[in-house]
């Protein structure tokens, strides 16, 4: 018969794992690998276009109080929003930080 | 059927709902209100379970018609969740990726429209059966 195991939280741990410089790196790298499909789909979306967002990854604060890795994927241009809207490239590319 | 039509199946629901029309594209020309569903990612979860991310846009001819009309299918949806109303398929869960937020297109004038993302874990029954 499975025995009962307590689990105790390592609070202070778990704070410090998730402001680590390996969690800040994993997050970092699965960014670029969406960046990478966001640019390349903003190629294919606009290439009868003037229009050539720059996607970036942005090391970002926590909004929360507690210090936490964190990144952004963002297209830089004035008709980001309306793109995304029509074309959901950056949300679409989101799959790529599986794995 | 290996993995199931979320965007489909999604539609036929809806639609089952709706006097508004439930398109996957947007007609030319628009109506003044539609729902349009559209899949914008998602993955297999081997063995069984298909996870598909969904954008619904709810357009009206006034604001707070388009916001009625996007809680309405935001409660619709959320209703899915453990449930086989999608054509007999299994909905496990439910999230909201984004929830409904005005989308505004400075190029259309009157253009009223609430924009939301929504992930939905369905049961790809043959799946393994290929």
């Amino acid at each position: 018969m499975a025995k009962l195991v307590d689990y105790k939280p390592n609070r202070r741990g778990l704070k410090a794992l998730r402001n680590s410089p390996e969690v800040d790196e994993m997050l970092e790298r699965r960014a670029d690998r969406v960046a990478v499909v966001a640019q390349a789909g903003f190629t294919a979306a606009l290439a009868d276009s003037s229009i050539a967002p720059v996607v970036e990854v942005l090391q970002v604060d926590s909004d929360t109080n507690e210090p936490r890795a964190r990144v952004a994927v963002i297209a830089r241009h004035p008709a980001a929003l309306r793109i995304e809207a029509d074309h959901r490239i950056l949300g679409g590319a989101l799959d790529a930080a599986r794995g | 059927m290996a993995f199931p039509d979320a965007v489909g199946l999604v539609i036929a629901y809806l639609d089952s709902l709706h006097s508004v029309p439930v398109k996957s594209r947007i007609p030319n020309p628009r109506p003044a209100e539609l729902i349009q569903v559209r899949q914008v990612g998602g993955a297999w979860m081997p063995p069984v379970r298909d996870s598909a991310r969904l954008d619904v846009l709810y357009w009206a001819a006034t604001e707070p018609a388009a916001f009625a009309g996007g809680e309405l299918v935001r409660r619709q949806l959320h209703a899915l969740q453990g449930t086989t109303l999608l054509g007999g398929v299994v909905c496990y869960r439910v999230d909201e990726f984004m929830s409904p937020r005005q989308y505004d297109d400075p190029l259309v004038p009157n253009n009223f429209a609430r924009w939301a993302t929504y992930s939905l874990l369905l049961r790809a029954n043959d799946a393994v059966t290929y």
